[in-house]
């Protein structure tokens, strides 16, 4: 269609991306800033061209690290959550603990999984999948447990099973709740994995992109280390982007989220 | 088919852990295929009485007998507790689908149910798409499809604007027709137990117990020109009279 390019939703933010590089230049020169701390939006560009296999390289090696520990945290995350719910023993007995290794910053996790697991990608992929298990559980098991009562009701009037009350209602009603948690587990694994990388990335020379920014930053060069940035943001946004992809295809049918002018 | 099951309520209490008795000493009856309504002000535990005749919980102290066959309850509730992500038929086929029965089979099942109720241009439709007349509906033909020989509905058309509130009353007597299950009907409209019952149970709080229960006379059948007749208008005043009279001493 034509005139979605002309929509609000395409214009506003690219007027803002605009602006935004505009202010750039302008704080830039009226201060004159130097390079070293404060390249030019095209020096990034230029700086893209000139390191374009190493970053792709990068890029990939970071992608496996989030892709595989982001999988993980949903999977293990949401057999966790079915557990958790099934058992109010086991909620009350694990869920704390749960809760608690959350509180670990996660620069201190990285630290301690590369001296259990030593560097490599295992060790990034462990990081990304610790990051992103709690909010796919703390979501997931809100979801299985916000089922209204009066559709409780009906199952027990219709001697459901206990099976069937899980994964007839429990279940579907959770995945709204599944979703937002694996939004925010998609974002944080790319967070994770590179901050994973700084310590545990430097495996036979083929550095993730926490790697590469470490490498950038000891060399100086200061406009590839934006320009490597840039990248960990755009393959957050992929990520995201495909679980909103999923999201929309299991829930269009009958979610609200997924109604136009929503999201 | 044959009529529902004849129930009496002899001496039900309900009190939740510790907390105040709910329903003290219910003592009725109902005749095979009787409905009754039950009207009563908010919180005089009309719906924890539809709870306890349906089994779902249990008494504190009392009996419910029936007579005849095993009882197949069914429950309208006030809202009318669709499954969002199921289609109509989906949604109609529910308690079948609990009980095992085959897809081909419980869908079939279903779309005659939704035929019956007068769903058929919406079969696919989900629940968001349905208007609240319409969601009750499906939640009318969820319980029947079941072939109940006790329904129990617990403010069904409660939230409902009174064109379809009218004409859903006129539906459930004309299926009452052809399937002669026992209801009991809560409701807080002295004109639809009036339209809809044999009898009319006045409840009063704190706790819960029968106030007044008063025969109702107005003839069968009876569908919309029924409530034009001088008689119905007279048997809804004497009602609400009665009601009052009762909640005020």
């Amino acid at each position: 269609m034509m005139n979605r390019l002309s929509s609000p939703r395409i214009i506003l933010p690219g007027l803002t991306g605009v602006l935004i590089i505009i202010f750039w230049y302008a704080i830039k020169y009226r201060w004159n800033i130097h390079d070293f701390i404060l390249p030019s939006p095209h020096q990034i560009l230029w700086a893209f061209t000139d390191e374009w296999s190493t970053l792709l390289r990068a890029t990939w090696i970071t992608f496996l690290g989030a892709g595989s520990g982001f999988l993980a945290s949903v999977i293990i995350g949401f057999t966790m959550s079915l557990a958790l719910v099934s058992s109010k023993w086991l909620r009350y007995g694990v869920y704390p603990f749960i809760l608690f290794m959350q509180m670990i910053p996660i620069i201190a996790t990285a630290a301690i999984i590369v001296i259990l697991f030593d560097v490599g990608l295992q060790s990034v992929a462990i990081i990304a999948f610790l990051i992103g298990f709690f909010p796919v559980v703390a979501s997931t098991l809100q979801g299985l447990l916000s089922v209204p009562e009066g559709q409780l009701e009906m199952f027990r009037l219709y001697k459901a099973s206990p099976i069937q009350e899980l994964f007839l209602l429990r279940v579907p009603n959770s995945l709204p709740f599944f979703f937002t948690g694996t939004k925010i587990a998609a974002t944080l694994a790319v967070i994770g994995s590179v901050t994973g990388e700084i310590f545990a990335g430097s495996t036979n020379g083929s550095g993730g992109l926490g790697f590469m920014i470490m490498i950038y930053k000891s060399e100086l060069k200061i406009d590839a280390l934006y320009a490597a940035t840039l990248v960990c943001c755009l393959l957050g946004f992929i990520f995201v982007s495909i679980v909103l992809y999923l999201k929309s295809l299991a829930l269009r049918d009958w979610h609200e989220s997924t109604l136009s002018g929503q999201d | 088919m044959p009529d529902g099951p004849a129930i009496s309520l002899e001496g039900l209490s309900k009190r939740f852990a510790d907390g105040p008795l709910v329903l003290d000493d219910i003592s009725l009856t109902a005749s095979n295929g009787e409905i009754i309504s039950i009207v009563g002000p908010s919180g005089c535990g009309k719906s924890t009485l539809l709870r306890l005749i349906a089994k779902l919980i249990p008494a504190t102290s009392g009996e419910i007998h029936h007579s005849g066959n095993n009882i197949n309850p069914a429950f309208i509730f006030q809202d009318a507790t669709l499954l969002p992500w199921a289609n109509v038929l989906e949604n109609i086929a529910v308690p079948a689908r609990l009980k095992g029965i085959s897809k081909s089979k419980r869908l079939d099942t279903a779309s005659k149910w939704a035929n019956v109720v007068g769903l058929n241009d919406v079969l696919n439709y989900y629940p968001r798409q349905l208007s609240g007349g319409m969601k009750m509906r499906v939640s009318i033909a969820r319980a029947l499809s079941q072939s109940p020989n006790l329904l129990l509905l617990d403010e069904p058309f409660g939230a409902l604007d009174a064109i379809t509130r009218n004409r859903l009353n006129e539906d459930l007597l004309r299926l009452h027709d052809e399937s002669r299950w026992t209801a009991f009907f809560v409701t807080h409209s002295v004109t639809e137990a009036v339209f809809l019952s044999n009898r009319i149970i006045i409840m009063n709080n704190n706790p819960g117990s029968v106030a007044a229960i008063i025969e109702n006379t107005l003839p069968f059948p009876r569908d919309c020109r029924t409530r034009e007749s001088i008689e119905f208008q007279q048997r809804v005043a004497e009602a609400t009279a009665r009601l009052h009279q009762v909640l005020s001493s």
